[in-house]
């Protein structure tokens, strides 16, 4: 598949302006655009750092996926994956998300046990929207 | 913990402290209500509403250059600063009319807003944003049932345009139940069951200084 960056950009451009997120989240559109098809379904917070030049802990980037997401610009989709104790990894659905937030506490799909503390074993995950 | 390219990737507790250090708590709410599919009203509502508040303080900053806007240019001022926060904010054409202020999230959550400019206590100004928020845009469906009636005041003493402003509305509107006067934050909450379904319709009043007159010290 081939994404145009140029509309994407665009839409960065007049929404975030002269906002400091904006160089940020232009560079991360462009690499973005630029994965291949089966790289760009399972992107992690940290390659977004990467793409945009910035460390994951600069709140910039969470200006930028605010952006990236949003139905105007529409790069990304957001996901969370669940880690738990054994190092195992499991793709978190809506309704599972929607559902540890309502009760307070995550069920592990593996164990079954619930999660108390999930949101320190979550992690977003980014796909590139077609 | 690391990602597949061994990378440090920081987990959803991590980015909310880092959205607290940052003044991005909003983002950080936005990602978790994009990645639950969209679908929690509440917390649509409640970002919403504080995203107003964030350009109410922003727009308290300028009220020089905004006191010569006008009520279109003031609108979208406003969808400006909620776009830059990361909403899917918009003066849109396509719900029931040339609705203000629309943000929506997702396929079913929608926001309605409409703005009046006053430069007094124009109730029957007011009330024709209202009568349009009501009964023109809202579809008061589940999910689509709360709006915000933004006044945008070139006029002293906001409070007042407020508190003549219920009066004005509650006298008028025999089914409109009054929720919530904040006399700090200055703003008000009703609703009234729609016309179309019966469903209670539930509107934000918030009154908005752009007025600036700065006061000279008088030479004895």
């Amino acid at each position: 598949m081939s994404v145009d960056a140029s509309e994407p950009i665009a839409e960065i451009d007049r929404i975030l302006g002269d906002d400091p997120a904006c160089d940020v989240a232009k560079n991360i559109a462009k690499n973005i655009v630029a994965l291949p098809p089966s790289q760009a379904k399972y992107i992690s917070y940290s390659q977004l750092a990467k793409f945009g030049h910035v460390e994951p802990a600069d709140g910039r980037l969470l200006q930028c996926v605010a952006t990236l997401t949003s139905g105007r610009v529409h790069l990304l989709n957001v996901f969370y994956v669940y880690e738990n104790v054994n190092g195992e990894e499991y793709k978190i659905s809506p309704e599972q998300l929607q559902e540890a937030h309502r009760h307070g506490f995550l069920v592990d799909p593996d164990s079954g046990e619930a999660v108390k503390d999930f949101r320190k074993h979550l992690y977003p995950y980014f796909e590139r929207s077609n | 913990m690391t990602d597949s390219a061994g990378q440090q990737r920081p987990s959803l507790d991590e980015l909310r402290i880092v959205s607290l250090s940052t003044g991005m708590e909003l983002q950080y709410r936005l990602m978790n209500l994009r990645a639950g599919g969209m679908k929690d009203a509440e917390e649509f509502y409640a970002i919403v509403d504080d995203a107003i508040d964030s350009c109410v303080s922003t727009m308290a900053r300028y009220p020089k250059e905004l006191q010569k806007q006008t009520e279109d240019q003031l609108s979208i001022f406003m969808i400006a600063k909620l776009e830059g926060i990361g909403l899917n904010a918009s003066h849109d054409s396509t719900v029931g009319g040339h609705c203000d202020i629309v943000i929506k999230e997702g396929v079913d959550l929608l926001w309605l807003g409409e703005a009046k400019l006053v430069t007094g206590k124009q109730n029957a100004h007011i009330e024709e944003g209202y009568l349009q928020l009501l009964s023109r845009y809202a579809t008061c469906l589940p999910s689509q049932d709360r709006g915000g009636l933004v006044i945008f005041c070139n006029c002293e003493r906001i409070d007042h345009v407020l508190e003549a402003w219920i009066e004005h509305i509650t006298g008028k509107r025999a089914n409109l139940e009054k929720l919530k006067h904040d006399q700090d934050k200055i703003e008000f909450f009703s609703k009234e069951p729609h016309s179309k379904n019966g469903r209670q319709f539930f509107v934000r009043h918030k009154p908005i200084s752009i007025f600036w007159a700065p006061e000279e010290r008088v030479k004895a």
